[in-house]
């Protein structure tokens, strides 16, 4: 009874919730992907470059419907993606530089719209809601909406799994197998413009790619296998969806991509000091060591690199105790099994 | 009938060809390496062939038919260098993606595929890799690996693109070793190479090349001083010559 009367009671925010997770996951998911391609920064600017789509379709129409204003912003995302491919082809500005030139003049012409079509009265408040999200604030046929679309985006990231993975990672073996690197590289584009545009009311646009990235970067630290860094960036962007969500519907005019970015913060900290293999400490315990430990037997490795060279060990030493270096009757030193063992754990597989 | 038959192939990049009027016949079941200076367009020529770059002019030829029909007997090791081998994948993963053009859009790799897969790291010595993270592979083992997705390919024509870079000596003597084993199957084998001194022990055609080809054949013919002067003089290439 309990249970029932608080679900009744907060039914629209474990439906933004709901939406959010899933939001999250299939960001982190589609993430992963973007970030292997080592174009992170492409979501960045379509998310701010769909602000000015918003706002034309709302001067346009008048409505804050929100099939209307999230074409808009898929348009104006596909303009924005047209014109970096154009720089690409026609010009020698690196792409980082025309990421941010599309970038800033598309959010920059989004901010000078909304305030054009404040001018018209308060309808045009919503717009606002778009710059930082507002997930607590959405109609639940706007959640559904974007429930089913991404539940969308999952289904054709698992169907292309394959050709994604192949694509990213050798894009020429690729193609000489047959397969359009034309099509495949244009489905993930589609992907990601549309997680981009049904993220943006939940997250808003400035904030947005950190959904995309931020997972990503954090699954990398725990996992050398693609799936798994896929299924992990999935539950850290659903976990922060989730919590953003709901902590920013706590409080009125708490918008919900700020707090999404705050938990991301902390998971992708901790994953980059803690992780096991790849974390930062872990390293700087294993670089620490190894320095030790070329000190400790550094006359070993010298008799190793330097053979001719004339090493003086007193008897006491404790390689020659502990039998990592013989001297032969002839007082020349030799390296025993255990010896060259250590040599090959300090020195790497390479000698 | 010619392995590949490469006619008048010119390639040009930024408003400069980088390979004129290559004309090539290769008969089947050899092994030939590719030779020339840095720059001399021998990649270039493969990744033409293959469609991965559009020529200005020419075609190739693959027992007869044109490369879409062949595809799958045809097998491409791309230089070791043009992959991010901090890709979260494993060996495993790696050698069965020369499955995925026998496979087609969508389809997951079957058993069959995984135990072909197992069967190509025996045959170049990396079982005991095949968990292995990419990332974690020497220069030789990653050749090694590169060589056996192709050999999962199960392909009549192998396209090489200097798969003797970056190896320990051992790794070289492994994969010629294999080399000359799907050349002993008859397969036909063509290889970006670099070192001259070993195109003898090697291989048994020859394909020298600089802008254009300065001569091809036998090694035992094609391998003279004079031959090989041509090649990496510089600055001696006329076009209008004799292309």
């Amino acid at each position: 009874m309990i249970f029932s009367s608080w679900f009744a009671n907060n039914y629209t925010m474990i439906i933004v919730a709901l939406g959010a997770m899933l939001l999250g996951f299939a960001s982190g998911l589609l993430g992963v992907f973007n970030i292997l391609k080592k174009q992170a920064l492409v979501g960045d600017a379509l998310s701010h470059a769909t602000l000015p789509g918003v706002v034309i379709a709302f001067l346009l129409t008048n409505t804050r419907n929100m099939v209307t204003l999230l074409i808009g912003a898929s348009l104006s995302a596909l303009v924005a993606m047209f014109l970096i491919n154009i720089i690409k082809h026609y010009s020698k500005i690196k792409s980082d530089a025309s990421l941010a030139l599309i970038l800033s003049s598309f959010f920059g012409f989004g901010q000078v719209l909304i305030l054009l079509a404040q001018e018209r009265g308060n309808a045009a408040a919503g717009l606002k809601s778009f710059i930082f999200g507002q997930a607590a604030t959405m109609l639940k046929q706007d959640v559904l909406m974007i429930a089913y679309l991404t539940i969308f985006i999952l289904l054709i990231t698992l169907l292309f799994w394959k050709e994604f993975k192949l694509y990213i990672f050798n894009d020429e073996f690729f193609q000489s197998l047959g397969f359009s690197k034309k099509i495949t590289n244009a489905m993930l584009t589609f992907l990601t413009i549309l997680i981009v545009v049904i993220g943006i009311r939940t997250v808003g646009v400035i904030l947005m790619s950190a959904l995309l990235i931020i997972p990503g970067v954090a699954a990398r630290q725990w996992s050398n296998k693609l799936s798994i860094n896929g299924i992990i960036a999935g539950f850290v962007g659903m976990i922060s969806g989730l919590l953003g969500a709901v902590i920013s519907s706590q409080k009125t005019n708490l918008p919900t991509g700020p707090v999404i970015v705050i938990v991301l913060s902390i998971l992708v900290i901790v994953s980059l000091l803690f992780a096991p293999k790849r974390g930062i400490i872990s390293k700087s315990i294993k670089q620490h060591k190894h320095q030790k430990d070329i000190n400790k037997y550094q006359e070993l490795i010298s008799v190793f690199y330097n053979p001719s060279k004339d090493i003086q060990l007193s008897n006491d030493n404790f390689l020659l105790m502990e039998n990592y270096l013989i001297i032969d009757g002839r007082k020349n030193i030799h390296i025993t099994e255990k010896g060259k063992n250590k040599l090959h754990q300090i020195l790497g597989g390479e000698h | 009938m010619d392995a590949i038959k490469i006619e008048g192939l010119t390639v040009s990049y930024d408003l400069k060809p980088v390979l004129w009027d290559v004309d090539l016949n290769i008969p089947s079941g050899i092994l030939m390496a590719i030779v020339g200076p840095n720059g001399a367009g021998k990649s270039t020529m493969i990744k033409a062939i293959l469609k991965l770059i559009n020529p200005v002019s020419g075609t190739a030829f693959f027992e007869g038919k044109p490369y879409e029909e062949m595809r799958k007997k045809i097998a491409y090791v791309p230089q070791r260098g043009s992959v991010d081998w901090d890709f979260p994948t494993t060996v495993f993963d790696v050698v069965l993606m020369g499955r995925y053009g026998h496979l087609g859009w969508f389809k997951k790799p079957t058993k069959k595929d995984h135990i072909l897969t197992l069967e190509a790291l025996e045959k170049v010595g990396m079982s005991n890799f095949k968990n292995r993270q990419i990332s974690e592979l020497s220069g030789g083992q990653q050749q090694r690996v590169f060589l056996a997705r192709a050999l999962v390919q199960d392909a009549n024509i192998y396209l090489m693109d200097e798969p003797f870079q970056g190896v320990d000596a051992k790794t070289e003597k492994a994969i010629i070793d294999i080399l000359k084993l799907l050349k002993n199957q008859g397969k036909t084998v063509l290889v970006v190479h670099h070192d001259l001194e070993t195109v003898k022990d090697y291989f048994d055609w020859l394909a020298l090349l600089n802008l254009k080809v300065i001569a091809y054949g036998p090694v035992d013919k094609v391998f003279t001083k004079e031959n090989i002067e041509r090649t990496y003089r510089q600055g001696t290439i006329s076009i209008e010559g004799d292309a």
